[in-house]
């Protein structure tokens, strides 16, 4: 089974379920506070989910490190490689 | 002119590399001290703007981000999960907007997020539309 079939199967597991309790279709009787929580469950998730990618991706910008060494050989290597073209007759 | 698709060492996070045609000094850690200034044509460090590479901005604004996710995380965590279980005539409720609001904001949000999304791929398709009409 492809990764899509097993994140489509186990959404629809969850989003049938989750539907199933929040109209009451099984005929539990949940107390009032929990059906309050069911409700916005998924906004929750994908809020949640929206706030750990934004989290991540902050963490990963502020620890990123830098590499003076390498950036400084790679513009060496850039201005060798423009030289050659422009021998070569290609117009910047 | 070498053809290496190698990224240096001190980019990868974890994982080693194949070694390939574009060598480049082993980097090591240092906490974020500005570099030279490089050319403004090369734009590919660290999050760099346009001939700056400031590790000093860079921190900032992701530990800003860190800090908004976690804001809005524990906000949203207390609104949904939280408050339902704690006693309507607290006083804690006065600063969460009706339940409604829980669904809707997110939901206008995501709205607009598609529709800027929408907006800048037509503005870029037709951009590139005018570029290849003109030679014609």
């Amino acid at each position: 089974m492809t990764k899509l079939a097993q994140w489509l199967w186990a959404l629809a597991l969850l989003g049938s379920a989750w539907a199933a309790l929040t109209t009451g279709a099984l005929g539990l009787e949940l107390p009032s506070s929990c059906r309050e929580v069911l409700w916005p469950l998924p906004a929750y998730l994908l809020v949640s989910a929206g706030c750990y990618a934004l989290g991540t991706v902050g963490y990963r910008v502020a620890t990123f490190h830098d590499c003076e060494d390498a950036a400084r050989e790679l513009q060496s290597q850039i201005q060798e490689a423009r030289a050659d073209l422009s021998r070569r007759g290609m117009r910047f | 002119m070498q053809s290496g698709e190698a990224v240096p060492a001190c980019l990868r996070l974890r994982r080693p590399g194949p070694a390939s045609g574009l060598r480049l000094p082993a980097c090591h850690e240092r906490e974020g001290r500005k570099g030279p200034d490089p050319e403004p044509d090369v734009a590919w460090c660290s999050g760099a703007e346009r001939g700056e590479m400031a590790t000093g901005t860079d921190q900032v604004v992701g530990l800003g981000l860190v800090a908004v996710s976690l804001i809005i995380f524990t906000y949203y965590t207390a609104w949904v999960i939280l408050l339902p279980f704690i006693d309507s005539q607290h006083v804690i409720h006065k600063y969460f907007l009706p339940r409604a609001y829980a669904v809707a904001i997110p939901l206008v949000a995501g709205l607009l997020l598609l529709l800027c999304v929408g907006v800048f791929i037509t503005y870029v398709m037709l951009k590139n539309q005018k570029v290849t009409k003109k030679p014609q």
